[in-house]
């Protein structure tokens, strides 16, 4: 029996792993963020289900998974959502990649912090909302959107070049890491 | 996954924010990644980096601190953090994530400086900083006090009240009103101060500009280096160098004598003397053979923390110290003291996982050339003064605690000043011609993720690094029968 207190503790520190998780099931961010604040609600109705800090991890990926899916089958009919199959077969994947999208966080806001300042900005400005498309950013720099695609793409590569980097120096190998 | 494939994954997710993708398309994309391990490999990374990347932007939005994270809620009530209805979880939950300065700046206005120290900065109206001290185009008017900008172009300035200034770009202000000193490092030439009656371009130097308070003139003074001043009207140029310096008006430029009372010294104003580290300053980290020290410490930030572990890993507390050559100063004469630092983010922990108010010690290290002489590189907990083994209890035979400072949850960065009897006094009773502190954070976390706080060491990009700020007091000769 966890207390309320190391609940909201625990979903603090695996916040970015469950929203992250959400994303690669339903790729729309509105139904993410949908997906997330039900999940949560859920689990705060049923921390009493919860035996020991442990557990929080697998117990939250079930009530997103499970979040998810339910409003899969509910929005069937949408272009935006991924059939049943798909979605199931992502969520066995996602959840063993628990550990790495929890060090891929930690490790991302170092990064983010070592760009270049004008990729920082324009990554700052297409993600400040996930409402923001291309065309808007592109419209406020004067740039083509073809030529941002790259641009964003080359920078979320040197992203991802230094996660890489700062995870194996931080000897990330699957196994829980800490501060 | 060529360029084009991952071009076209990059135009799926866009149209995917903007739900104006078709059936068709979504079908196609879904029998690939039914089809295709590999792709569905790379779209799980990619939607992870998506994620990511709008957790840390998003909290543009206010940080969001919990009110009562001490007990549990009356019954009946809606706990605090669960969504209202109407309310996303991101603007109800009071979870958010705190991802370093570099999610916290709400604004597309591009930085042109960042605020590096203050010292009893009072400012008129509202400033343009940002949480991490960052400055965009603007005004500002600094009523009292002494601050330092530096821009981002690597040009230095520091002003001293009372200054009106304008912040143009990275390689120009406008200045109204006050005193300036202007420190310009190698590929920053060019940086260009405007003034009433014209502008200078600085040319690789240091030199101090005054504009009277009526803002009338403007008067220049090359402290080393070259300067070139520019007359509007006339389009006059005079070339300045070593310890030359001009007035320059409306009517013209005319040359003046440097008068020593004139000469400003960013270090040193009268009585008062402000010490840096030299390089004499790390961090050192306990339990250090568990730990890659090169992973977890960083040169460019004197980090501080107070560590309770897990069931994962060993106590990661980390301590600073700091060291500071008096040089000749006669310590009978110090009169006041302040050991000035700058909090900067470090990128490690959450700040929700601290308590409401941390509490930071600053201790002297005793007053021996044996335990003031730390190495700057590879220094073990257990070796560092003021450690007892790999426990973190407070050596008293090594150390003396001066005093201590307080800072809220939720403050990574900005000017700290420790000021205390204890610090003065400790300073003066030196022999050694070398003064060392021991910077401690005394409150625990709530749990090991909890932030680690960071000091700018004087190798960091952005802040200036500890200053020891002595104010000096002329020693009287004791008459007959004093003591």
């Amino acid at each position: 029996m966890i207390l309320e207190q190391q609940f909201v503790r625990l979903f603090v520190r695996h916040e970015a792993e469950l929203r992250a998780f959400a994303l690669t099931l339903l790729p729309c961010p509105a139904d993410a963020e949908d997906v997330i604040q039900d999940a949560c609600v859920a689990m705060w109705q049923r921390i009493g289900e919860l035996e020991c800090e442990k557990a929080f991890r697998s117990w939250a990926y079930t009530f997103v998974r499970f979040t998810a899916l339910n409003k899969i089958r509910k929005s069937q009919r949408s272009p935006l959502v991924y059939c049943e199959e798909l979605a199931e077969l992502l969520a066995i994947e996602g959840e063993s990649e628990a550990e790495r999208a929890h060090a891929e966080f930690r490790a991302l806001v170092a990064c983010v912090e070592a760009l270049p300042d004008r990729q920082r900005d324009l990554i700052c400005r297409y993600y400040e909302s996930a409402s923001v498309r291309m065309a808007d950013v592109a419209k406020a720099l004067r740039r083509n959107v073809a030529g941002l695609y790259k641009t964003l793409l080359r920078t979320r590569d040197a992203l991802r070049h230094c996660i890489e980097q700062r995870m194996a120096e931080d000897g990330f190998d699957g196994s829980k890491p800490s501060h | 996954m060529n360029d084009n494939d991952k071009l076209d994954l990059e135009e799926f997710i866009d149209r995917m924010r903007g739900g104006d993708l078709n059936a068709k398309d979504m079908v196609a994309f879904q029998e690939s990644l039914l089809a295709d391990p590999a792709l569905r490999d790379h779209y799980r990374a990619r939607m992870r980096m998506e994620s990511h990347l709008l957790a840390t932007f998003r909290s543009a939005q206010p940080e969001l601190v919990p009110p009562v994270m001490g007990g549990r809620q009356p019954s009946g009530r809606r706990p605090w953090w669960v969504p209202a209805a109407g309310l996303g979880i991101a603007a109800s939950l009071v979870l958010a994530f705190v991802a370093g300065s570099a999610g916290g700046r709400a604004s597309h206005e591009p930085v042109l400086a960042r605020l590096v120290s203050e010292s009893e900065a009072a400012w008129s109206g509202m400033v343009p900083v940002g949480a991490d001290g960052a400055l965009s185009a603007g005004s500002l008017e600094l009523k009292s006090g002494l601050v330092e900008l530096r821009f981002e172009s690597g040009v230095l300035l520091a002003l001293e009240a009372p200054v009106k200034l304008d912040l143009v770009d990275p390689m120009r202000c406008r200045l109204h009103q006050g005193t300036a000193v202007v420190e310009v490092p190698d590929g920053a030439e060019g940086f260009i101060v405007e003034t009433p009656g014209g502008h200078a371009v600085d040319h690789g130097t240091r030199f101090a500009v005054n504009v009277d308070p009526r803002g009338e003139s403007a008067e220049f003074e090359v402290l080393s280096g070259r300067i070139s001043v520019h007359h509007a009207r006339s389009g006059t140029i005079a070339d300045l160098t070593d310890a030359k310096a001009v007035r320059l008006t409306e009517e013209g430029i005319e040359s003046l004598e440097m008068l020593p009372s004139r000469q400003v010294d960013a270090d040193s104003d009268a009585g008062m003397v402000r010490l840096r580290t030299g390089g004499k300053e790390t961090s050192i980290i306990r339990h250090t053979e568990a730990h890659p020290t090169e992973t977890l410490l960083d040169p460019d930030f004197l980090m501080v923390k107070k560590d309770v572990g897990n069931e994962w890993g060993l106590p990661k507390d980390r301590r600073s110290l700091i060291g500071f050559a008096l040089g000749g100063i006669h310590v009978r004469e110090v009169g006041t003291a302040r050991l000035r630092l700058n909090l900067v983010p470090t990128g490690l922990g959450f700040v929700s996982l601290l308590p409401e108010v941390c509490t930071f010690a600053v201790y002297g290290i005793r007053d021996d050339a044996a335990l003031e002489d730390w190495p700057v590189d590879g220094l073990r907990w257990e070796d560092a003064p003021g450690s007892v083994d790999k426990e973190g209890i407070i050596d008293d035979d090594e150390v003396i605690r001066l005093g201590s400072f307080d800072l809220p949850r939720g403050r990574t960065s900005g000017p700290v000043v420790f000021e205390s009897p204890g610090l003065a006094e400790f300073i003066r009773a030196d022999t050694t011609g070398e003064v060392g502190f021991l910077l401690v954070r005394e409150t625990p976390p709530l749990d090991t993720w909890s932030l680690v706080h960071g000091f700018a060491s004087s190798t960091h990009p952005v802040a200036a690094g500890p200053v020891l700020e002595l104010g000096l007091e002329p020693v009287r000769n004791p008459g007959p029968g004093g003591r």
